[in-house]
């Protein structure tokens, strides 16, 4: 029994002195980063210049340079993870303000604003609704434009997509609202967009859970403004960000989703905080607490050091209430 | 009286039946031997990160270099931290002590883990040999500071960085397991009557020193893990090109690093708690209090860790935050200053070299405790974060707390282990030119922090030279004090005069049996009747 005992320690021993005098690993990696960055900012600016050319390809909203409000050095979305230097100043690109002839299309995040009333729009039927009155559950707001050839159909095919995969209830406990930002969009297209993507969805989904809003210039510019979405109209096509904002039944602006692929666990997270006011314990709410946005991923991850804490609090319970009702060893 | 007990087998004889020799020894489950074991380590590394602390403040004596070039410095204090924390004075009073004589108060015969507790010896040895390995190969032994900050330790240094903190890694374990040991043992294996009301005060410290051990350590364990891969693997945790924040290192070793600072001194306190009433032949005052404060401490001591970190960039609300919890958790600290005070009033005082210790830890953890306030109000901790007033801080409370209480200890108890009494006088004497050595060494570091002398310098500005000439003479003074005591209660330990069981009069279990304590603690389950300060009909039995 012993010899092995003192044999493996004399292998620790032998194992652990010698090979581990390295030096640390080289971190030249650091200065290839940081032009990475660089790289993608010149690229960034490239793209705008060529707006006519490329005027229907819309910028993530994370590439894109201007002021934005809470922006994060980190300047990766979810697809493609480019590394950069991610302090501030070295990747992100601050400008005092844009160029005049380059077109903004950004995010201004605007957490906890709420959407006032008053903001009219006409919904799919041609009816004058008050957004504000499609927004009593949690919701989210889709800001697109009906003659997009481009990207706004990706984003709602996602949405249609993720939708019938969550396990909330449409227009029970959320709604969708398309908005669109052209104001040259009418509610004959309006509908025959919404037919499509209900279709998409095997027509499983009750109409007025998602509405596709047009309005007016002076309508779309204020909720565009509340919600800090920013584009710029080229000609027939806009240059604009890639994103959808949940927000809660009170109106405020809960949560910004970015890209325009969604998961189902993303889209269910964001709309049970948003309903976070409501009374009343549900799964879904206590899952969310071991889970926590990540606003430099821009997606919801798990929240391993709560889980952990936690499991190793019940742990040390466990521990302590065995040790305190076990009682006396009885002696031999 | 004394010598009635010479001819009974004593813990250090052989057993018959058993060969003897060293591997009964290195392989023994018997909880005494093993802190003998532990005993003899903490003191034979105490004598070499004492011996590097007076090569340091010898470079230090004169500004410019003296005895050593800035690499050499860096080293040593890098070292002088690492041995004189992970492998004295944490698990000084509870390896050693507390093995011995936990078991003992409680009236059981061994801790409930006997095997699991040879194993944390070996862990200890194990960590011990590992950072001695680190001092002779490679690069040379790492002069990162025993913090081992983050980036100076993961993308700079080149020293053995690797292998000391492996070596922290294994040491940490030892740690673990010793605590989850006594806690298990605290519970289970009470004698008859021996309510947690009944336990003496150096159980519950135990108690809430191994609850610390066993929920903080492994947080460092897995920080050192974390610069093994930063180093070895380049993860990019701590680096900021990689997405990682350096403070993040602050923080998980922190969240060990200060919950540690309360697994050193609670079991002084707990000696000081059992020392006290010894030699005021009183019960001591509030003593519910004092076990509830030392739980406190363990509790409110574990939510503090960013007081090292007030500079470091933090938000000014968790500034804050950590800042007003410092100053609860010193709420607990002086309840027991005050109790151990009231217990002596109206005592009837024996002036016996543990008491000496005592006092002498009283004023000094005092003096600690209240220079922690300066450091732990966030307002002043920034002018005086970094500097000497830190150093002198922490040594007061670590030496002249922990320390204190260590002697105090060893002058209470080796007349038990060793069952021979060393010369009182010269023990007192020790404990004067100690304490007049140690003040004189670390109060001008005191007002040289003040004056803004930074810690870990190598060399100074000239202003600085006058303190840091009073401080070196301080160490030489500190240094021959401390070898009068370990030579005092060495050649008492094996040429003092012969003791019986009971040399002070105490009146917890431990006196009760003889001196040395046999194999077997206990002829016969005790069955506890009395509190463990209660004194009436306990007799002195003076030694021969």
């Amino acid at each position: 029994m012993r010899m092995p005992i003192v044999a493996f320690w004399v292998l620790i021993l032998v194992v652990s002195s010698s090979p581990l005098q390295a030096a640390p690993v080289d971190h030249s990696g650091h200065a290839a980063s940081m032009q990475t960055a660089e790289q993608t900012a010149g690229h960034d600016h490239m793209q705008m210049g060529n707006g006519t050319t490329n005027a229907t390809h819309s910028m993530p909203a994370d590439m894109a340079n201007g002021d934005h409000g809470a922006v994060t050095p980190g300047q990766h979305d979810a697809e493609h993870m480019v590394p950069d230097g991610s302090a501030p100043g070295l990747g992100g690109h601050v400008h005092k303000e844009p160029d005049a002839s380059a077109p903004v299309a950004s995010i201004d995040e605007k957490l906890g604003n709420i959407i006032p009333q008053g903001i009219m729009f006409k919904d799919e039927t041609g009816q004058m609704v008050d957004v504000r009155t499609l927004m009593d559950k949690p919701t989210i707001i889709a800001p697109v434009y009906f003659s997009c050839p481009n990207v706004c159909n990706i984003l709602q095919s996602s949405i249609a997509r993720v939708l019938p995969q969550m396990s909330l209830k449409p227009d029970a406990e959320y709604r969708v609202i398309s908005v669109s930002f052209d104001e040259t969009d009418t509610p004959e297209l309006a509908a025959h967009r919404k037919k499509n993507y209900i279709a998409a969805m095997h027509n499983d989904f009750p109409p007025t859970g998602w509405r596709f809003l047009t309005g007016s210039k002076e309508s779309i510019d204020r909720l565009m403004d509340e919600l800090g979405y920013r584009f710029t109209r080229v000609d027939k096509d806009f240059v604009h960000p890639v994103a959808i904002i949940v927000t809660s039944p009170e109106g405020k602006i809960v949560r910004y989703l970015y890209g325009n692929n969604f998961l189902p666990f993303d889209t269910t997270m964001a709309l049970t905080e948003a309903a976070e006011g409501k009374v009343g314990i549900s799964l879904k709410r206590i899952v969310s607490y071991c889970f926590s946005y990540d606003p430099q991923g821009r997606r919801y991850a798990l929240d391993i050091m709560r889980v952990a804490g936690f499991v190793v609090l019940f742990g040390v319970g466990v521990l302590f209430l065995i040790l305190s009702r076990g009682g006396r060893k009885p002696r031999k | 009286m004394a010598s009635e007990h010479q001819s009974a087998l004593s813990f250090f004889d052989r057993q018959p039946g058993t060969s003897g020799g060293i591997t009964s020894w290195i392989f023994s489950t018997d909880h005494k031997r093993i802190g003998i074991m532990y005993l003899w380590g903490i003191m034979g590394f105490f004598i070499v990160g004492m011996l590097l602390g007076f090569l340091i403040r010898l470079e230090l004596i004169a500004p410019g270099r003296d005895i050593m070039d800035q690499q050499t410095y860096n080293v040593m204090f890098t070292l002088h931290g690492v041995i004189m924390i992970f492998l004295v004075v944490i698990p000084s009073i509870p390896a050693a002590f507390g093995n011995i004589f936990l078991p003992i108060q409680i009236g059981a015969e061994d801790v409930s883990f006997p095997r699991l507790n040879n194993f944390s010896w070996w862990l200890y040895l194990t960590g011990a040999l590992l950072a001695l390995v680190s001092l002779f190969t490679g690069n040379g032994p790492p002069d990162t500071g025993w913090t081992f900050y983050v980036p100076f330790s993961s993308n700079v240094t080149t020293t053995n960085v690797n292998v000391a903190v492996i070596a922290v890694f294994i040491l940490g374990f030892s740690s673990i397991l010793t605590g989850l040991n006594f806690v298990t043992t605290l519970h289970r294996l009470r004698a008859p009557g021996m309510t947690w009301t009944r336990m003496p005060l150096f159980c519950w410290s135990l108690y809430a020193t191994g609850w610390i051990q066993i929920l903080a350590t492994p947080v460092l364990g897995i920080t050192v893990l974390l610069i093994f891969a930063e180093r070895v693997l380049g993860v990019g945790l701590f680096d900021p090109a990689k997405g990682g924040d350096p403070i993040l290192y602050q923080h998980l070793f922190w969240l060990y690093s200060h919950p540690a600072v309360y697994i050193m001194i609670l079991p002084a306190m707990g000696v000081i708690s059992d020392v006290i009433p010894v030699f005021a032949r009183r019960d001591i005052f509030g003593y519910k209090m004092i076990a509830f404060s030392s739980v406190m401490i363990a509790f409110a001591g574990s939510l503090v860790w960013a007081h090292h970190m007030f500079t470091s960039g933090m938000s000014d609300t968790a500034v804050l935050v950590f800042s007003f919890l410092t100053f609860v958790v010193a709420i607990p600290s002086a309840i027991k200053v005050f109790n151990w005070v009231s217990t002596l009033y109206k005592g009837s005082i024996y002036t016996d070299p543990p008491f000496w210790y005592a006092l002498a830890f009283i004023f000094l953890f005092s003096v600690g405790g209240l220079t922690g306030l300066i450091l732990g109000a966030a307002g002043t901790d920034i002018h005086v974060h970094d500097t000497y007033f830190v150093v002198g801080h922490f040594h007061y409370v670590i030496f002249g707390g922990l320390g204190f209480g260590l002697f105090s200890a060893m002058h209470y108890w080796f007349p038990k282990i060793f069952g021979r009494m060393y010369n009182s006088r010269m023990a007192k004497i020790s404990c004067v030119i100690i304490f007049v050595g140690f003040n004189v060494l670390y109060f001008p570091m005191l007002i040289m922090g003040m004056q803004g002398m930074p810690r870990r310098y190598y060399d100074y500005l000239p202003q600085y030279a006058f303190g840091h000439l009073i401080s070196t003479i301080g160490s030489w003074i500190l240094i021959a004090g401390l070898l009068l005591m370990f030579g005092n209660l060495i050649r008492g330990a094996f040429k003092g005069k012969k003791c019986g069981s009971n040399p002070w009069g105490g009146a917890s279990l431990e006196w009760q049996i003889p001196s040395p304590p046999p194999h077997h603690n206990f002829v016969t389950e005790p069955v506890v009747d009395r509190g463990p300060y209660d004194f009436r009909g306990v007799e002195r039995d003076e030694c021969d």
